[in-house]
């Protein structure tokens, strides 16, 4: 499998605040992103795992380090890399299926194409009958959806997604981990995927990262595979209350609840 | 709309408890403005003030009838639907000029002011906003002259530019862009770090996101600095045309009140009141079409 996104020995420091020294937020990251794959990385809060997203996505330059797509170094943020954010970020000026065609008429593609190309990921995202609607009309849920459709639009090598369910009630959040994976599983983008949720990563992931923060770095490691049960079952909830899915939950509850009591001062 | 919790507006909230200023005040207004009214009328009629002080309502509008020569005009009219043979009403106006010759003049002045403030405000403020090169060299001046009332620096306009129109449209000017710049840069904050970080993820150059997205976003509240800035504008034009303007509200109830004829002086409030209204009025419906989405995100 080729590397679609490499980083070698990523860090990241950032300059104190209120002279209480700086802040090392990313530490010796070797990663590789590699084809179809959908990589979630977990982690308390102030791990870097945004950082992490930021770095890779363009938006923050690492300290030291290099990153590189498909062997060119990474200078800024690009087209090859599709983001999806926690707040939406879509722009209310411009109604869904204009939010979504928008990258496209950054690149001056004319306006039968890309409303074709809006139409498809719509669709694909099952909001073909919302094409005209102002987006400030629309659920948190459905925005981001938008999100995701106007990232597909652009047609990347990789979607990053900076917590994108964090915002929504638990039913939506259930209804949009399916749907992400089966977007994933039609259009097999790499897929690096930030979230709080233990059980959100374990079942999404086809490689879950933890991370671990002072200094922010990668501590575990696990293929999964629980994304495959649902594709063969349709059954996510199934999955989510198999024993061994409990128990791979609670190992890694362990993990992060362990870092946790480790750094209390006592 | 296809579902009700997608269609356009929210019912009208219920009277619901503790709300602020909850309720219509809709027909308050309209007591209130009756009560002004009637108080103005009953006061005069009654003949509590003097007419210099407080002319009555009669009197100020026959001075309209007067000054805006209705009759000849209407005269006019009926002399071309040829109802009539000739003209023999007298169009006097004041001050050499009739009411709608007056206030063209001021709309003019305060537009053509407001307009000159708009394009140039505008690109400054998002400039402002967006290096901060332009706001170190901005932002002085532009904080330095706000606060001074425009009557003090009126003599050095007239040094400047003479008693002709370019010194009165140079004041209005200066009234008029603090505030479209300082809304404008304001409004570029109103961007979300997200919206401009998903235009780059999608190609876009800097020119692009400039143009596509942080003046998009910053629109509602160069609206609002429209707004502030004409109503500067209106505060600002009797004090440009107190130097050697031949016509002009400003004029007008400057000249009127020289004579005492507080019923001109009056009017003249009314109609400087009345355009600024209807302005705002006009304003705050292009709001609603142009910058729906505001205050919705």
């Amino acid at each position: 499998m080729t590397a679609v996104i490499s980083l070698n020995q990523v860090a990241m420091v950032f300059p104190s605040l209120q002279g209480l020294g700086s802040v090392q937020a990313l530490e010796d990251i070797n990663f590789e992103f590699r084809d179809n794959e959908f990589v979630v990385a977990l982690g308390a809060s102030g791990c870097g795992k945004t950082t992490l997203l930021n770095v890779i996505a363009g938006f923050l330059p690492p300290t030291s380090g290099d990153i590189k797509h498909k062997g060119e170094p990474v200078t800024g943020p690009g087209r090859d890399r599709g983001v999806v954010f926690q707040k939406h970020a879509l722009l209310p000026w411009l109604n869904v299926i204009e939010n979504t065609g928008f990258g496209l008429k950054l690149q001056g593609v004319a306006g039968a194409e890309r409303r074709a190309r809006a139409m498809e990921n719509l669709a694909l995202v099952g909001l073909s009958d919302f094409e005209n609607y102002p987006i400030y009309q629309l659920s948190g849920g459905m925005q981001q959806r938008v999100g995701l459709a106007r990232a597909l639009t652009c047609d990347p090598d990789m979607l990053l997604m900076d917590e994108p369910l964090g915002a929504l009630d638990a039913f939506t959040r259930e209804n949009m981990q399916e749907l992400i994976l089966d977007v994933w599983r039609k259009t097999r983008k790499v897929v690096f995927f930030i979230t709080h949720s233990v059980e959100e990563a374990l079942f999404m992931a086809t490689r879950l990262i933890v991370m671990s923060p002072r200094p922010g770095r990668i501590t575990h490691e696990y293929e999964l595979d629980f994304y495959q049960r649902y594709f063969d079952t349709g059954n996510a909830r199934q999955v989510k209350s198999s024993p061994d899915f409990i128990t791979m939950r609670e190992e890694i509850l362990s993990i992060i609840y362990g870092e946790e009591v480790q750094e209390q001062p006592l | 709309m296809k579902l009700g919790i997608f269609s356009r507006r929210k019912p009208e909230a219920v009277d619901q408890f503790g709300v602020p200023g909850r309720g219509n005040s809709t027909a308050i207004s309209a007591a209130t403005i009756v009560l002004i009214l009637g108080g103005w009328w009953v006061a005069t009629q009654l003949e509590l003030v003097r007419p210099l002080f407080l002319p009555s309502p009669e009197m100020v509008i026959s001075k309209f009838n007067k000054i805006a020569c209705t009759d000849y005009y209407f005269e006019h009219l009926l002399v071309v639907l040829g109802a009539r043979a000739e003209v023999t009403a007298k169009c006097f106006g004041f001050s050499e000029h009739t009411l709608h010759e007056h206030i063209l003049w001021s709309l003019y002045r305060v537009f053509g002011s407001f307009f000159l403030a708009v394009v140039t405000a505008v690109p400054i403020g998002v400039a402002m906003g967006m290096s901060r090169y332009a706001r170190g060299v901005f932002d002085p001046p532009i904080e330095f002259y706000r606060p001074i009332p425009p009557l003090a620096y009126l003599p050095l306009t007239i040094i400047w530019f003479g008693i002709g129109e370019s010194g009165k449209f140079f004041l209005i000017y200066l009234a008029c862009f603090a505030p479209i710049a300082i809304n404008a840069r304001a409004g570029v904050r109103s961007v979300s770090v997200e919206q401009i970080h998903a235009a780059y993820s999608m190609g876009a150059t800097s020119g692009q996101v400039i143009r596509q997205v942080v003046i998009k976003a910053a629109l509602p509240e160069i609206l609002t600095g429209m707004r502030v800035a004409i109503a500067f504008g209106w505060t600002t034009l009797v004090a440009a045309e107190m130097v050697a303007a031949k016509a002009g509200i400003g004029v007008m109830v400057l000249n009127a009140a020289r004579f005492l004829a507080t019923d001109i002086v009056f009017l003249g409030i009314v109609v400087i009141g009345a355009v600024a209204f209807v302005f705002d009025f006009i304003m705050r419906r292009i709001e609603g079409t142009l910058v729906p989405w505001k205050g919705k995100v």
